[in-house]
């Protein structure tokens, strides 16, 4: 590395080359581009100003990556043609590469130059939205599959240092960014004319930690003046005079708006770092806008306290209804521009989302893992606009939107102007985000924003209860594991029941048919003792008694009783059973066997009594007694089991109607959304 | 950018989902106290009968004999 040295073609100044791989050294006191030429050098022509940023980075500025040492060798800040624009630095590495630093709303993306893969598509076929046939690979990184986020055309319109390729003032080329589904962008610079090589830069986004950067000053100062080098312009001070009515007016984003209207007059103005200009009035009527949240609002979101600076009413008409929303625009220089969109009184936050994070598949959109369903598309017209913009926003602008949902997230997509936004936004309870708004002379917490009315139901609005079914399968899965337990842990121990001969009942002198005339039609009956057993007590106990009958009865009446302490427990069990056939075919009603179940006793000796009835004329049905202790009820877990799922279930049919209102507003009112939490 | 999107912060769970999860709790415990006590839905009815009742079987007719009153029959 040997620096040269010449006199500035335009002015004279000395001018510095400080690499000998560099094509062009933009003048530091006169802005002209001087080139290297076959002979001597060359002045291309005078670069503007640079503007006032608040870019934390800075010219001659050094850092790290991979190992790698780099200078900021230069820099140009490049118009986009929808207004505004974005910063590139060039960082020249210590192995001889070059780094292109991209900055744009406060973050950097780095890129290398790389070759033309085979199989790349012509620029003049690249549309947005497309994914590029062929994935793209750094090198140490794994391919990525790209997609098309822009098409345009854009200009260099201010510079400074060092540039490792020919900048020409004015020069307008194309290009096309593109984004990775790993992170990943790439940007395909076509030049100027359809017979321009094709240069392909790839990369990803970085942080300054990363670069090893510190930043300059925490309000992002300009760059670092070269000695003897004019200061870039500084943006005129915040507040500014409208130049239609001459009212006071705050611009909170001073380096990135192009709009913004007047709240005296209505007038809409064009932002050109600061200078403002006159474009038109707006209809108090039909298009100003009293916006919910004040501007100037300040809102705690992602951790940052992020300025609320415009506000757009925009609608959609469907099926000849009118759904307008309110969309407040936050500015926060670090993390640039998020957004607040109000509809129906549901609010949700909205961040931008990288093309290629988002892949379209025949099952749905997916985005950081989450399968998102379409929900509507539409066309979008701006109705109102207040504040201050980072577009050209125009009262009528179109564009088309496509939102798809995964409550409580949902994915929109806006094409338009050669360009396609993703965003993605998060519903949020009205009463919680207006716990993160604070209000320009207002205390924090003052603020309440109108919520949405009982019965409606936003595209993405979460349903609240879906907590029940995590809860019901937990428990569900305790309560079997109970089960298992209690299951495997129930001894059924059969109690061998011995019972002596059968006695005939005495007869009851009360019983009147006892002594009547019809005591031979009453039924028979008879007594029997079981010998005494032992049981182990503090578990239940089944009987079970089972007798053959043929179209008769048998009533049982039996006791369990201590023989230590007398205690009784007394139950019955009526037995009948019936069967027959008629009009050719068989039925039968009730059941041989009869099971009853005793609570717990005390452990100790017991004696069943058993004293039965049956129809008269016959013997007396033969009867089996089992008799068990310890017995696993499957009836209790079933039991258990139902009312442990009772309430999921009124939920679970709660939420089949939530899902319903939710997908009647959408394209697809037959759906009943599924997927959600 | 990170995979998970900005959030508005922590998601709450619902009070029905916090009042079910008591309730539930209860429910699960209530059925293993059940199956480990021995508990039944008592169709019996306790008593005490003195030795000298029970020991004659001809005189020992239950409470529950005399007031059941079933006969069977279709």
């Amino acid at each position: 590395m040997s620096p040269v040295s010449t006199a500035c073609p335009s002015c004279g100044a000395p001018v510095e080359f400080r690499y000998d791989d560099t094509f062009v050294r933009v003048c530091s006191y006169c802005n002209a581009v001087v080139a290297r030429a076959d002979r001597g050098f060359a002045s291309l022509g005078r670069m503007g100003d640079l503007a006032q940023s608040e870019s934390p980075l800075a010219l001659w500025v050094g850092g790290q990556l991979g190992g790698v040492g780099f200078q900021l060798v230069g820099r140009a800040q490049i118009a986009h043609p929808r207004g505004g624009g974005w910063e590139e630095w060039y960082a020249r590495f210590d192995n001889g590469t070059w780094g292109w630093l991209s900055e744009a709303q406060g973050r950097f993306q780095l890129s290398f130059a790389v070759p033309l893969p085979g199989g790349m598509p012509p620029f003049e076929h690249l549309v947005p939205g497309q994914v590029l046939p062929v994935p793209l690979a750094l090198e140490g990184h794994p391919p990525e599959q790209f997609t098309v986020a822009e098409v345009g055309a854009a200009a260099y319109r201010a510079a400074a240092g060092e540039m490792p390729y020919r900048l020409e003032p004015g020069l307008r080329f194309r290009f096309a960014d593109l984004s990775g589904n790993r992170g990943g962008f790439a940007t395909i610079d076509a030049g100027v004319d359809p017979d321009d090589p094709i240069a392909l830069y790839l990369g990803r986004e970085v942080t300054l930690a990363e670069l090893g950067i510190a930043p300059t000053s925490s309000t992002g100062g300009p760059s670092a003046p070269e000695p003897g080098g004019r200061v870039p312009e500084k943006v005129a001070a915040h507040h500014v005079a409208c130049v239609q009515c001459g009212g006071s007016l705050e611009l909170r984003a001073p380096d990135s708006s192009l709009r913004v209207t007047c709240p005296y007059c209505s007038a809409v103005l064009d932002v050109n770092q600061g200078h403002l200009s006159y474009l038109r009035t707006l209809d108090k009527d039909t298009e100003a806008l009293v916006p919910v949240i004040q501007l100037g609002t300040a809102a705690e979101l992602e951790g940052r306290t992020q300025t609320v600076i415009g506000c757009l009413r925009r609608s959609v008409m469907v099926d000849g209804i009118n759904y307008p929303f309110s969309e407040y625009l936050l500015y926060q220089p670090e993390l640039g521009y998020r957004w607040l969109v109000e509809s129906g009184g549901h609010w949700s936050y909205v961040s931008p989302v990288a093309a290629g994070a988002v892949a379209q598949e025949l099952n749905g959109t997916w985005h950081a893992k989450r399968r998102f369903r379409h929900f509507q598309t539409a066309t979008a017209q701006v109705d109102r606009i207040f504040g201050e913009f980072y577009w050209r926003v125009e009262i009528g602008e179109k564009t088309v939107m496509a939102d798809y949902v995964c409550p409580p997230y949902m994915l929109s997509s806006e094409d338009g102007q050669g360009e396609i936004q993703w965003s993605l936004g998060v519903w949020m309870d009205s009463r919680d985000l207006s716990a993160k708004l604070t209000p320009p002379g207002q205390k924090a917490g003052s603020f309440e924003l109108p919520g949405p009315s009982t019965s409606s139901v936003a595209p993405h609005q979460p349903f609240g209860h879906g907590g029940v079914f995590k809860v019901a399968l937990v428990l569900g899965a305790l309560l079997l594991v109970a089960g298992i337990v209690t299951a495997s842990r129930a001894s059924s121990r059969s109690i061998d029941v011995r019972f002596g001969e059968a006695v005939p009942a005495p007869v009851d002198p009360a019983d009147p048919t006892a002594t009547s005339i019809d005591a031979a039609s009453a039924p028979a009956s008879s007594i029997r003792f079981s010998e005494p057993f032992e049981l182990h007590g503090g578990k239940n106990i089944e009987v079970q008694f089972d007798s053959a009958l043929a179209n008769s009865w048998l009533y049982v009446q039996a006791d369990l009783v201590n023989d230590d302490t007398g205690m009784v427990d007394s139950f019955d069990a009526p037995i009948e059973y019936y069967s027959g056939v008629e009009d050719g075919e068989s039925w039968s009603e009730g059941s041989e066997k009869v099971t009853v179940h005793l609570k717990a006793v005390p452990a100790g000796r017991y004696v069943l009594r058993v004293e039965t009835q049956w129809p008269p004329g016959p013997s007396a049905p033969p009867l089996t007694v089992t008799l068990r202790e310890g017995v696993f009820r499957a009836t209790h877990l079933l039991i258990a089991f139902g009312a442990l799922f009772l309430i999921p279930i009124l939920v679970g049919l709660r939420r089949f109607l939530f899902e319903r209102r939710r997908w009647a507003e959408s394209d697809h009112p037959w759906l009943v959304g599924q997927s959600d939490e | 950018m990170s995979e998970e999107p900005p959030g508005a912060g922590r998601r709450r769970s619902s009070w029905l989902a916090t009042t079910y999860a008591v309730v539930g709790a209860g429910i699960v415990g209530a059925y293993l106290w059940v199956a480990l006590s021995g508990w039944e839905y008592e169709r019996a009815a306790r008593g005490v009968m003195p030795q000298s009742v029970r020991s004659s079987p001809g005189g020992y007719r239950s409470f529950h004999f005399w007031h059941s009153g079933f006969h069977g029959g279709k």
